[in-house]
């Protein structure tokens, strides 16, 4: 299932039905990516092919490809210089 | 409330209502403050739970995730791409050798100098050289150039890269020499640049065709101007150089006069 997100068709379902699957919560939980309180295990980040905006006092965390690797980029309020974390 | 989700006996909510909880956008925003996301979904900050082996990673995809470090210590690590290769994100430089290394130089001009390393690298293209101090190969005045030289094999290299951090959007120059064995300096270039802000900086350097009958090369990366002048530190990245030996480190430096110098440096290593 590659579309997690609740389809119009779809019962709203909460955690622990008895039978039926949890559809409330199934985006945001992705496949293992959050623990049930809602703290990450891990973040995967799709390529970006520029640098995505940001607005003050915001700071975006994002992936694109250098030299043919995927690295991870900060890039600063109000679009400042994006730099290379790894 | 350890567990956020919308349980099956809840009633949903949704937020603002004069008496009942939000129960809707509870897991998402993270619970009661300090929430994770504000309220309308940014990230206000995250929290990674520790992990004990790396998750998996699809075409064109990249993990960010926290696991132990062989010390016991909680890291950060970044994943590459379809299962690849697992690597500590930021902080993670460690000095693996360094000295304080006198040179006199045999006359003055362009001169190299040695700096003994104790121990060879395993990942030299991963390691970054760092001159930092007060030692007096930078009181050579508007002269001084430093550079980070290894021996390599470039039969089938046709370029490097120099990762400088610069303390300012100042104009910098690159210099560099490839040096052939038997015949000497065979090719030599300058980079002129002026950064658009300070941090980090990748310059890839493009070097013309070598004869085919050289095959181990001493290639040198040159940084000189407002990388290494001035106060504070300078870092220059071996990254994507690949040495075969690398046992030592070669620095090519340009005298004023005859003296001793003192060369302050240190290899990091992530």
């Amino acid at each position: 299932m590659s579309d997690l997100r609740i389809q119009y068709n779809e019962e709203m379902v909460g955690r622990g039905h008895p039978t039926k699957a949890d559809t409330l919560n199934r985006l945001f939980l992705a496949g293992g990516m959050r623990s049930p309180e809602g703290k990450n295990h891990w973040a995967v980040f799709k390529k970006q092919t520029g640098d995505p905006p940001t607005a003050a006092d915001e700071l975006a965390l994002y992936a694109k490809e250098e030299g043919g690797e995927l690295a991870l980029y900060a890039r600063p309020a109000l679009g400042g210089p994006a730099w290379r974390l790894i | 409330m350890s567990d956020l989700r919308i349980q099956y006996n809840e009633e949903m909510v949704g937020q603002g209502h004069p008496t009942k909880a939000d129960t809707l956008n509870r897991l998402f925003l993270g619970g009661p403050a300090p929430v994770l996301r504000d309220s309308d979904g940014k990230v206000l900050h995250s929290v990674f739970k520790k992990q004990t082996s790396p998750p998996d990673t699809g075409v064109d995809e990249g993990a960010l995730y926290a696991k132990e470090d062989a010390a016991g210590e909680l890291k950060l690590y970044w994943r590459r791409p379809s299962n690849g290769e697992e690597m500590e994100v930021g902080g993670g430089l460690v000095v693996v050798d360094q000295g304080s290394t006198p040179w006199t130089p045999a006359g003055a001009g362009y001169q190299t100098a040695t700096l003994p390393f104790t121990q060879p690298l395993a990942n030299p293209e991963k390691c970054a050289i760092s001159f930092a101090g007060a030692g007096s190969f930078r009181q050579t005045g508007g002269s001084a150039v430093v550079s980070a030289q290894v021996t390599i094999n470039i039969e089938d290299e046709t370029h490097f890269r120099v990762r400088a951090y610069v303390g300012a959007a100042a104009a910098t120059t690159i210099c560099y020499q490839v040096w052939q064995a038997i015949t000497g300096q065979v090719r030599r270039g300058v980079y002129s640049l002026t950064p658009a802000s300070a941090g980090p900086l990748d310059i890839d350097v493009t070097i013309d065709a070598i004869s085919d009958y050289t095959k181990a090369l001493i290639l040198s990366g040159n940084v000189r101007g407002d990388m290494i002048r001035g106060t504070g530190s300078r870092t220059m990245n071996l990254d994507e150089i690949k040495t075969t030996s690398n046992t030592n480190l070669k620095l090519l430096g340009y005298a004023s006069d005859i003296d001793t110098y003192y060369i302050p440096w240190q290899i990091y290593v992530p």
